[in-house]
């Protein structure tokens, strides 16, 4: 066993925000430089200390996919809970994105006036518990941190939101602890792996949370009321927590009432975090059910796409609208899951950077738009690109980026879910699972199609609304892009692009190893 | 590496793409400086293309229909499936054929000149930087477009130039486009057909295991019906996905049921740069139909050919009573791009092609002869009010009506081969069709008749009418509005000379790729096909006859019943008040308006009731645990402590002491 399979660089990572914050809740109210200061230089050092994780790890071909730099304490052996840390190259590279998120979070909050304590407190905790999740390997763990995340969250939204903010929170808080509570029922529920779940035994077996999960599912197997109660947990709890069509019930108000700087961390980080779950926990389940469970799931999902995208079109609301097509990314990222090839894996994967990339865009837009008309009613906007042409200049891209346009972060990612859904090849084993449904998956992929449509449509349209036509009189006011703005869009509009032209180079040659290990978790 | 001339030809993309960023990060210049920009590389591009072309003769010293591949990108890997599927490369790359390059160079030298004559009605309010930024963006990706090496990479570059085409036009529009609703704005229809296109593309790909074809990793298809061959297994299968592929190249040219967009173009200001854009975007659709025709089975290439045919007529009507001058020439854009889609996908590829390339520089030096009008006339472009301008703008008129009989293969000139070529080989379709068939020659030939005598309305109105008050402005034409016209008639007229037979070098470009034979029209080859020469001199007799006395006998002419009427309605109906907007855009409207409401309603109370079920359950819990209390907790006869702090009941107190 090569020796940069352990290190206690991971724990530094997650506890470098925490104790960050400890910090900041020492230092004087009143400092408001000194707070800001301090927690930039944490989160700081906390994208350095990410690089040099990055660096310690083995990008080899043949090491890249295991886990690595890991770290095992005992803890609650009667609940086989275990500290057990490690990463490979897709939680390694997640990691290093949510710190870099982060960082740009605490340099775009320069207009908090108050509590800022709290705020950079709270921020630097979610930090922390989003890397927590990201780097566990016991699942008991894993539902720890995705559990203690809700709270920064909650709080981020109901005390620096919008002007119904405390419902927004409380909204989200409800379902999102419901989403844990049911995580934790599918835990409890699954006693044939809980055996596996002891550090000695994960040790011994080389084995991580997610690959018990895989065992607990192929015993599962055998018993098909456990594994379907399983399943449908895991589903309902993950679904709900990133706001698939039918559960993104919490997700309009959510987005409307996040404002600014921490909107980019709290739905951002809720997303991946999520989505992480689904492709890593939700995958290998979902895969070894039966063609009959995940076609239901598929249909589901296709139908849910034609009503978010219809609701996106009726949407006024710059913020609802960008909900709803979050909602329709997270759909996409189900469906990539559902085939589980490698190919729609990999779309899944650049699917879930890029939206997070195109979502920090939009909400920042919103919120610039927000910050001088006072509303994000779309009717009322119009003409911005006279007025502020800086922002539409930096802007568009992220627009652009949200219709899937080729060059753009978003296209190769939805192309190859796409093409997953169609298929393999009609007359073989197709990837939802039903041969002989080969025309009703042409069918359903159609529909996601239509749906993708609408949605392009409505986002043409919301480009039109906002930047084209006639100035409004009572814009004419509008002060120009500031220096901190234009600092904040800048990254993310290079993030877009790069992504867009590399992707094989920035994210699929990299994690190749990591997402062909997942997609054969269940073929052997 | 550096001798292939891909390489060379790659260079002139990203000089105009710098020349964009530079436009784009100053995006409120105005003035001369952003036009210097994008003229300056459009030239060196130029250059570099002409190079290219030399590179490619000397490369090849063979027949000029030879393809040369260089640079290939992988640019993305679709992995293969766990049952042995191969994986599939998407490539990107330069693929200098003869049919692209021929397209290239054409539409780089519109662009440049299009630019100059753009830069002589710039001012100091506009067009901004970042217009000229969209212009040379949708241009270059236009480009990439006629050079790529997969179907996928043609079409990606497709939807980008129609994208920034649209962002350019939306820059600079001070009023909404046409209609209400959604669908209703019509150049939101040319990425939206477009994206469909593509989508469908894939989508069939994937799932007929055709994507090899389409990601460049299999030679470009040389075999017809490709969708047919590698698919669902089934010729109506195919003929679905050719069909829906069919709707993008539609919307790329404007055809029925996507024609609106040009109408919108026309309407923004400069409008007559807009004009040429989309000129530019109508003429790349036949070489996007050309390039795509291996996957249309025969029944797709028949709807198609319909739906153009029935464009050329309808919109040649309709711009029998235009008053907006541009938008005759929008209009008649249309039919042009029509005509060749129906020669194309009837297999005269060689005659469609031709039609395009020649039209596409006669039609672009016909609007910039209307930008100079509406320039010299403080932006007059309604036709009722103009008349007369041969004395202000003598070098217009002069070339504009030489440009239309180019344009109509007035005098064996300009697009005479390729059309009579065309109606041969579309008449030979059109019997074999039967009864019906008929129609489909008769529409185009039809639609030519009209689209002459439109011109000539449109050039007699002008320029020769005696006008009923003077027309506004009076400055005179200057040399940078002549040169760039005088130019494209030059080229028109030297590229449809008989010694370079044009269709034939075509027609051999294309030969290793299925297509009709090249069938010479004889004497008896179908009405009107050897009257093609003269038609415009006798378009022009009808409307001098019909302006002998002013406007009114043109008036009694188009009040015979039913021409008026038809045109007046495909005026208003195909173009303005949009069809869409009852058809599609109000109930989808409605419907997401619904859909939108009840998900509000439904996450509210879902909400509430998850609130009201937590609180019942705290409830029930509460009920439980005081019954358990009540029982087991004080033990049977135990009673509770008061709180240490409470008051004691003023009641309780003087009762008990009471008794």
């Amino acid at each position: 066993m090569a020796s940069f399979q352990y290190s206690a660089i991971l724990t530094w990572l997650i506890a470098l925000p925490l104790v960050a914050s400890v910090i900041v809740a020492l230092l004087p109210s009143n400092g408001v430089r000194l707070i800001r200061n301090t927690a930039i230089a944490a989160l700081a050092g906390m994208v350095v200390l990410a690089s040099v994780a990055v660096r310690l790890f083995n990008w080899a071909p043949n090491a890249a996919g295991h886990f690595q730099l890991m770290q095992i304490w005992p803890w609650i052996p009667a609940l086989h809970a275990t500290y057990f840390v490690g990463v490979d190259a897709l939680s390694m590279y997640l990691i290093l994105f949510i710190s870099a998120l982060s960082l740009l979070t605490v340099i775009a909050s320069y207009g908090i006036g108050h509590q800022l304590r709290a705020y950079y407190i709270s921020i630097m905790l979610l930090t922390g518990f989003l890397v927590g999740a990201l780097a566990a390997e016991n699942i008991f763990l894993f539902a720890l941190f995705f559990i203690l995340s809700i709270f920064p969250m909650y709080f981020l939204t109901g005390l620096w939101g919008g002007d119904r903010r405390q419902s927004a929170s409380l909204k989200f808080g409800l379902l999102a602890l419901m989403a844990s509570g049911l995580l934790f029922a599918a835990i409890f529920l699954a006693p044939h792996a809980a055996h596996l779940h002891s550090a000695g035994e994960a040790g011994r077996h080389g084995l991580s949370h997610w690959v018990v999960s895989r065992d607990l599912a192929i015993v599962a197997a055998g018993h098909l009321s456990t594994a379907d109660w399983f399943l449908w947990l895991i589903v309902l709890a993950l679904g709900l927590r990133i706001g698939i069509p039918g559960l993104h019930i919490w997700l309009p108000d959510f987005c409307c009432e996040n404002r600014g700087a921490p909107a980019m961390l709290v739905l951002g980080g809720n997303f991946i975090l999520a989505a992480y779950a689904i492709e890593r926990l939700g995958g290998p389940l979902l895969h070894l059910q039966s063609g009959h469970v995940r076609i239901s799931i598929a249909w589901v999902l296709g139908v849910g796409v034609i009503l978010i995208a219809l609701s996106g079109l009726a949407q006024n609301d710059l913020g609802r609208l960008i909900a709803s097509w979050l909602s329709l990314q997270a759909a996409l990222i189900s469906f990539g899951v559902l085939a589980f090839t490698l190919g729609s894996l990999q779309g899944a994967l650049l699917e879930m950077i890029g939206a997070v990339i195109t979502l920090a865009s939009l909400i920042w837009v919103c919120h610039i738009l927000q910050l001088r008309a006072h509303h994000r009613d779309l009717s009322r906007l119009g003409g911005i690109s006279q007025l502020m042409p800086g922002l539409f200049v930096l802007s568009l891209p992220g627009f652009i980026a949200a219709m899937a346009v080729p060059g753009f972060c978003l296209f190769a990612g939805e192309f190859l879910v796409i093409r997953s859904v169609f298929g393999l090849h009609p007359g073989k084993s197709s990837a939802l699972g039903f041969s002989s449904f080969a025309h009703w998956q042409a069918v359903l992929g159609v529909i996601l199609i239509l749906g993708l449509f609408l949605m392009i449509a409505t986002l043409l349209w919301t480009i039109e609304r906002v930047f084209f036509g006639s100035p409004r009189p009572e814009y004419s006011h509008f002060q120009k892009l500031t220096r901190m703005e234009r600092l904040v869009l800048l990254p993310l509009v290079l993030f877009n692009l790069a992504l867009g032209l590399l992707p094989m180079l920035l994210i699929i040659d990299p994690l190749a190893s990591a997402m062909r290990d997942l997609a054969h978790i269940s073929v052997h | 590496m550096i001798h292939h001339p891909s390489f060379v030809f790659l260079l002139a993309i990203p000089a105009l793409i710098v020349a964009g960023c530079v436009n784009y990060l100053r995006p409120e210049k105005t003035g001369i400086a952003p036009s210097v920009i994008s003229i300056t590389a459009l030239a060196m591009a130029v250059g570099l293309s002409m190079g290219g072309v030399a590179w490619k003769l000397g490369h090849i010293g063979g027949p000029v229909s030879s393809a040369t591949s260089g640079l290939i990108i992988h640019w993305l890997r679709i992995p293969g499936g766990y049952f042995g599927h191969k994986p599939v490369w998407i490539d990107l790359g330069i693929r200098s054929d003869t049919l692209g390059v021929a397209f290239f160079m054409t539409v780089l030298l519109i662009a440049l000149l299009g630019h100059i004559h753009l830069s002589a009605s710039a001012s100091k309010s506009e067009p901004k930087s970042v217009y000229y930024a969209f212009s040379i963006w949708a241009l270059a990706a236009m480009l990439v477009a006629f050079l790529a090496v997969s179907v996928l990479q043609l079409l990606a570059f497709v939807l980008l130039a129609a994208l920034m085409g649209w962002l350019m036009l939306m820059l600079s529009r001070d009023e909404p486009v046409s209609g209400p609703g959604l669908l209703a704005a019509g150049p939101l229809l040319i990425p939206i057909g477009l994206s469909g296109a593509s989508l469908a593309l894939v989508a069939a790909g994937s799932a007929t295991g055709g994507l090899h074809w389409l990601a460049g990793s299999a030679p470009w298809p040389k075999t017809g019906a490709v969708m047919q061959m590698h698919t669902l297994g089934t010729y109506a299968g195919g003929s679905v996905a050719g069909i829906l592929v069919g709707f993008g190249v539609l919307g790329f040219g404007a055809q029925i049921p996507f024609q609106i967009w040009p109408h919108e173009y026309s309407k923004s200001s400069p409008s007559s740069n807009y004009l040429l854009m989309s000129s530019l975007i109508l003429g790349a659709a036949p070489f996007l139909a050309e390039r795509l025709k291996p996957f249309f089975t025969l029944d797709a290439r028949l709807f198609i050919a319909i739906a153009a045919a029935a464009t050329a007529l309808m919109a040649a009507l309709g711009t029998l009573e235009e008053p907006d001058i541009r938008q005759v020439l929008a209009g008649l854009s249309s039919v042009l791009t029509g005509m060749a889609l129906v020669f194309i996908m009837t297999g005269s590829s060689a005659a469609g092609l031709t039609l395009s390339l020649i039209g596409l520089l006669a039609m672009s030096g016909l609007m910039m002869v209307s930008g100079t009008v509406v320039h010299n006339t403080d932006r007059e472009a309604d036709i009722n009010r103009l008349g007369g301008l041969w004395r202000r703008l003598p070098l217009s008129a002069i070339f504009s009506l030489l440009l239309i009989v180019v344009l109509t293969g007035g005098l064996r000139t300009g697009t005479c081969e390729a059309l009579r070529l065309g109606l041969a080989n579309l008449h030979a379709y059109a019997v074999g069709l039967g009864l019906w068939g008929e129609l489909l020659y008769g529409a185009p030939v039809l639609a030519l008749a009209i689209m002459t005598i439109s011109l000539m309305r449109w050039w007699w109105r002008i320029f020769i009418i005696k006008p009923r008050s003077a027309p506004p402005g009076t400055t005179r034409e200057s040399p940078l509005h002549t040169f760039p016209p005088l130019i494209l008639l030059i080229g028109s007229l030297t590229a449809s000379m008989a010694f370079l037979d044009l269709p034939m070098l075509i027609h051999r470009a294309l030969s290793h790729r299925e297509m009709g034979k090249i069938v010479l029209p004889t004497g008896a080859s179908g009405l009107l096909i050897n009257d093609i020469p003269w038609m415009v001199a006798g378009a022009l007799l009808v409307v001098a006859i019909a302006y002998s006395r002013g406007d009114a006998t043109l008036q009694r002419l188009l009040r015979i019943p039913g021409i008026n009427l038809i045109s007046r309605w495909l005026r208003s109906n195909m173009y303005v008040a949009d069809m869409y907007g009852f058809i599609l855009a109000r109930p989808i409207r409605l419907i997401s308006i619904a859909v939108a409401v009840l998900d509000q309603w439904l996450s509210g109370w879902l909400v509430v009731m998850l609130a009201l079920g937590i609180g019942a359950l705290g409830l029930l819990v509460a009920t439980v645990d005081g019954i358990w209390t009540l029982r087991w907790w004080p033990a049977p006869g135990r009673r509770m402590p008061p709180p240490i702090d409470s008051p004691p009941v003023a009641g309780k107190a003087s009762s008990q002491s009471t008794s």
